[in-house]
């Protein structure tokens, strides 16, 4: 025994508004054998008759029950009050992506409509009389498994938030019912079908949220992850290219089901009696807000392009075009450079290239052999290797390709093209200073 | 469809929208998607950071990590693409990867610092 | 003034009857314009939908058309139509196989790539065709797909209400509808009506059809003045689920368990089965063990939870698991574990035997009526068997989609005018509950009726618990006459309940007064005060018509054994 607060959402088309929800206070015995389709039944006969919902079979068979509880998509009749939270509030609101009729009954339209998208009906290959004979285990069968159980209740579609950001995408049951005549050996639809699927499957961003909730345990990405690689298959084994699907720019067929009652015209031929080509619909202008959507899809591609662009090329040349700035660095004290040697101190520094600093540690060679002070720089002249002095033989060594130099830096031997190269350099007081950059 | 002419119907309600418990219960596959995209960005903000501060390990641990996820992550879905994996394992997909790439991310971390 | 739509053939409900007899239809003129009209989304209404066990049918070149007969003559305690009956095995061969080759349902298979037919309860031979043990979703998804395909116009959300006459009263010109989402009227006018809203016996306190199936077809039929039969015969489904508390109570386990070994056991853990029909046990037929099952528990010995056990866990979990996932599930659902232990269940009010009187091409006694499915009568006489309700659907449905499009041709085009002020008269009643400042609340007229219905005219009944229903359901309808509904139009499930029950009521009395005219026990009608089958006296059927005052007229007419005598029927051993 509980007491449990429901809370409902409320939209009456009399009144019309935005909506908003109702909290309702319920007992309830047993919570293992109360449905959420318990609770609503109850509520209506209980306390507030105009409480508007739909249902049918109550045993997970018809898929009318379709609703968003606690921020789950699920069928009322299969939601036990016992699944929920223990002592919490419950919450139900109608699926989304579907205009909503009453409280939490929607009108399912448009999920028909994408459903028609993908021809989702059986045409028969030739005019067998007798069932085909299909081995259960065979791969076909194993493929479609249970998939061909959909009760099309809409859960997945709600779900799914592509369904919202890709208008004509034909959404996860949908996808599923091509799924499973794409893989039936004995159905003739299947390129059309294909065609038009695969446009679809694209829009998939394998969230998953369509084979979480599904009350029959059936995987809609699974289902387009198959069309997918179906479709690979199919091109690989095609000599010729599939048609451009733009020439047969899928246009739902004006649906009979919805036509409005007073205009009794004669249902045309049925689809798929005709040749498939027929089954193509003709090409439909695009409209004014698909123009808008892919200008700004433009747009913002172009300002992504242009920003990384930007920055890319400004990592790669502006090195090249910047010149680094001058400056003294400091190398070391003269009182501590004995005089009559040549010594290496290390140079630290951080040079400045355009917004780039890079911190810089080079040897230098400080010469007081003679009466005033040379600063050489280490790297050879012939490809940059570190040149060493030679105490021995009173040389500069380069290790590299045996380039040499005598103690003014002039090139004795090997391939070095000029003398070392020197640095600028300043006292000021004691302080021994060197231009860089 | 003209009997709906007469009775007006509130426009759909969309993901999230008056929906209590929503984020609570959204499932890891949806986060899959979504940290894949987050990370797509912290891509490039760390890049951008990487070029212009060389060196800097902080900024490179971040970028490692924001690349050992999102590789990861693009790696579930080529997996789920071509079968590679059944989809029935997607949700101990993404934590086997992402525990996966923080191991890479981890080994090459330490052997180059 | 009310909207007006017009078809060349109007065809209300959408289960597999309606469904096929559109498809047929079509197929036979595709210039015809029909169209459907369904209380609930397209293809989700009806009961083959909920169809779980299977499709009777004779495939194997060992079974025989004459033995699926025998079967449901034997089932059925001699008073089917015999016509019907024959009509029935003959052409489910060919129905069958059409489902698969041209709506493309998949059923289930043997090893070697051929159909599985599993075995039922009544039955010769195992030729029960099925896919898993939710067969009636492929089936209807199956079709309602060819019906799209088709582009054959729905009118989903929009009930039927009545069916309108002509002058004459003889000639059904087309039917008042109700678009449930404005809460407005309609009015369908075509040159022909096809009726196939199935019955649904949801006017007892465990039923195991849907809510929202509520005699809508039969209660416009007898409106009507159509011939009605054997209204005595409804079926209880032995093994409905208990669920305390729940709507889902009365849904069905299907019959396939006890066809593949399952135990019923009373509150002292007897096998009950193995004392009323030693020979056959739990596989004999729903009218047998519903009755024993009600006998145990009226006796004293149901189980703690008000009903009789089902156990099928002997038969191994995998077993149970992997033929009956779906029941599994549901049992699971409210933590029953149907693999391991034993399951509460209870007899479940299921299906009418009896229905419109109709012909081979499914025509009815009025002119440009057509009726198929549960809503026509006599095909499975007493009791009909598991498995030959979805047969009988598929096949009239496709009888009457063929007859059909042979009728409509001509002058059979033309639309018959309806006689005039019918539809304002019913308009002004039927809208008088929305108006009402006072009155009674539906709600709870139906719940009085369910608990009436399953009490006197249950399971087991007597003449003087019939005759206090008969006064019972007298007074009700007087309460229907005074029902008051509040809320606006859009949507208004309390005006549905409201209008729900005048059929409720009309089929009330229609099976109270036939079930008082048969004083014996056959099939589904159990009498205490006569509880045996009587075959010198009990050989007839039970025609009733509208009478002025609104209660049945009755006559009863001997059974026609045109095909087999009753001699055979009653010596045919299985």
């Amino acid at each position: 025994m509980s007491i449990r607060t429901v809370r409902i959402f409320r939209y009456d088309p009399e009144k019309g508004g935005s909506g908003h929800f109702d909290a309702f206070s319920l007992q309830i015995e047993n919570e293992t054998t109360t449905t959420i389709l318990d609770v609503l039944l109850r509520l209506q006969r209980e306390q507030d008759p105009s409480l508007a919902f739909r249902y049918a079979c109550r045993v997970n068979m018809c898929g009318s029950c379709g609703m968003v509880i606690n921020g789950v998509e699920g069928l009322a009749c299969k939601t036990n009050v016992s699944q929920l939270p223990p002592g919490k509030e419950i919450t139900i609101r109608p699926l989304n992506h579907f205009p909503v009729v009453k409280d939490l009954v929607v009108d399912m339209e448009a999920f028909f409509k994408k459903f028609e998208e993908t021809l989702p009906f059986f045409e028969p290959k030739g005019a067998d009389a007798e069932p085909a004979q299909i081995r259960p285990d065979s791969r076909e069968r194993l493929d479609i498994g249970l998939s061909t159980e959909c009760i099309a209740c809409g859960c997945c579609v709600s779900s799914c938030t592509m369904c919202r950001h890709h208008e004509g995408y034909a959404g996860p049951a949908a996808l599923n019912r091509a799924f499973t005549l794409l893989a039936d050996s004995r159905d003739a639809l299947f390129e059309p079908r294909l065609e038009r699927a695969l446009a679809s499957c694209y829009s998939c961003r394998t969230e998953f949220n369509c084979t979480e909730v599904c009350p029959k345990n059936i995987s809609g990405t699974r289902a387009i992850k198959y069309i997918q690689r179906l479709a690979l298959k199919h091109a690989r084994s095609e000599p010729k290219p599939a048609p451009s699907p733009r020439e047969h720019e899928a246009a739902p067929p004006t649906a009979a089901r919805h036509a409005p009652p007073a205009t009794a015209q004669p249902a045309p031929g049925a689809c798929g009696q005709a040749a498939p080509e027929a089954c193509r619909h003709a090409a439909s202008a695009v409209d004014r807000r698909t123009f808008l959507r892919q200008v700004g899809v433009g747009v913002i591609g172009l300002g992504t392009a242009l920003v990384l662009g930007g920055i890319a090329t400004g990592v790669a040349v502006g090195p090249t075009l910047a010149k680094s700035q001058k400056q003294w660095a400091p190398l070391g004290k003269l009182s501590e450079i004995p005089k009559g040697e040549i010594t290496t101190l290390m140079l630290r520094y951080e040079l400045k290239t355009g917004p780039y600093v890079q911190p810089v540690a080079a040897p230098v060679l400080v010469s007081r052999l003679g009466e005033s002070l040379v600063c050489f720089k280490s790297s050879c002249t012939h490809l940059g290797c570190i040149v060493r002095w030679d105490a021995l033989s009173g040389r500069f060594l380069c290790a590299c390709h045996g380039g040499t130099f005598d103690r003014d830096g002039n090139v004795v031997a090997g391939p070095p093209p000029r003398p070392l190269d020197r640095y600028a350099f300043r006292l000021e007081g004691d302080q021994l200073f060197v231009e860089v950059g | 469809m003209e009997r709906n002419v007469s009775i007006e119907c509130r426009k759909p309600l969309q993901w999230g929208e008056l929906d209590p418990g929503r984020r609570e219960n959204t499932k890891i596959g949806m986060w899959a998607w979504l940290w894949q995209r987050i990370s797509a960005l912290a891509i490039i903000v760390f890049l951008a950071l990487h070029m212009t501060l060389t060196y800097k390990p902080f900024v490179q641990l971040l970028l490692l990590l924001a690349v050992a996820f999102h590789a990861t992550l693009g790696l579930r879905v080529i997996l789920l693409d071509f079968n590679l994996v059944d989809v029935k394992y997607q949700r101990a997909l993404v934590w086997g990867l992402a525990g996966l790439g923080l191991v890479v991310m981890g080994i090459i971390w330490f052997s180059t610092y | 003034m009310v909207q007006k739509v017009t078809a060349d053939l109007l065809i209300i409900g959408m289960g597999a009857a309606s469904m096929n007899c559109a498809i047929y239809a079509h197929d036979k003129n595709p210039n015809l314009d029909i169209l459907i009209v369904t209380k609930a989304i397209a293809g989700k209404g009806g009961c083959s939908r909920m169809v779980q066990g299977g499709f009777n049918v004779v495939l194997n070149p060992k079974d025989s058309h004459e033995k699926h007969l025998m079967d449901t003559l034997k089932g059925g305690q001699y008073i089917n139509d015999q016509d019907l009956a024959l009509t029935l095995v003959e052409q489910a061969t060919p129905t069958v196989k059409e489902l698969e080759t041209v709506s493309g349902c998949f059923f289930d298979r043997n090893p070697d790539g051929t159909i599985h037919q599993k075995p039922f309860a009544g039955q010769s031979f195992d030729r029960t065709v099925h896919k898993g043990d939710l067969t009636g979703i492929e089936i209807v998804s199956r079709m309602a797909e060819q019906v799209m395909k088709r582009r054959i116009r729905v009118l989903e959300e929009v009930r039927a209400l009545e069916l309108l006459l002509d002058a004459s009263g003889q000639v059904v010109t087309g039917a008042l509808l109700l678009d449930i989402r404005r809460g407005e009227f309609l009015v369908a006018e075509a040159a022909a009506t096809m009726v196939g809203t199935g019955g649904g016996p949801t006017h007892y306190r465990f039923h195991a059809p849907g809510p929202e199936k509520t005699v809508d077809g039969l209660g416009m039929l007898y409106r009507a003045g159509a011939l009605m039969k054997d209204m005595e015969m409804l079926q209880f489904h032995p093994t409905g689920l208990i669920v305390p508390g729940s709507v889902v109570a009365g849904a069905l386990l299907e019959e396939g368990l006890r066809g593949a070994g399952a135990h019923l056991f009373n509150g002292k853990g007897e096998r009950y089965m193995l004392q009323y029909a030693p020979d056959v046990a739990e596989r004999a037929t729903r009218d047998v063990v519903s009755r024993s099952s009600y006998l145990e528990m009226m006796q004293g010995r149901a189980c703690p939870e008000g009903g009789v056990h089902i156990d099928a866990s002997h038969l191994g979990a995998d077993f149970v698991l992997r033929n009956f996932p779906g029941m599994a599930e549901r049992c699971r659902q409210f933590h029953y574990d149907l693999a391991r232990a034993r399951v509460p269940v209870s007899p479940s009010a299921h299906f009418f035997m009896g229905g419109a009187v109709i012909d081979t091409g499914c025509r009815a006694s009025l002119e440009k009526l057509f009726v198929a499915g549960e809503d026509a009568g006599g095909v499975h006489g007493a009791n009909r068997l598991g498995g030959n309700g979805i047969c009988d659907s598929c096949v009239y449905g496709r009888q009457a989609g063929k007859s059909v499009g042979a009728f409509l041709t001509g002058s059979e085009l033309a639309r018959k005018e309806t006689r005039r002020g019918q539809v304002e008269e019913l308009v002004d009643r039927l809208t008088r509950p929305l108006v009402r400042d006072k009155g009674v609340n539906p709600f709870e007229v139906r719940r009085e009726l369910q608990e009436l219905n399953w009490n006197k005219v249950g399971v087991a009944r007597n003449a003087e618990d019939l005759d206090a229903a008969a006064t019972e359901i007298e007074r009700l309808a007087e309460a229907v006459d005074a029902l008051r509904v509040t809320g606006g139009r859009p949507y208004n499930m309390m005006f549905a309940v409201a209008l729900d029950l005048r059929s409720m009521i009309d089929v009330s009395r229609m099976v109270a007064a036939s079930a008082r005219q048969r004083d014996e026990t056959r099939g589904a009608h159990f009498r205490t005060d006569f509880p045996k089958q009587r075959d010198d006296y009990g050989l007839f059927n039970i025609l009733l018509r509208r009478g002025e005052d609104g209660l049945p007229r009755m006559e009863k007419t001997a059974v026609a054994f045109k095909h087999k005598s009753v001699e055979a029927c009653q010596s045919y051993k299985k």
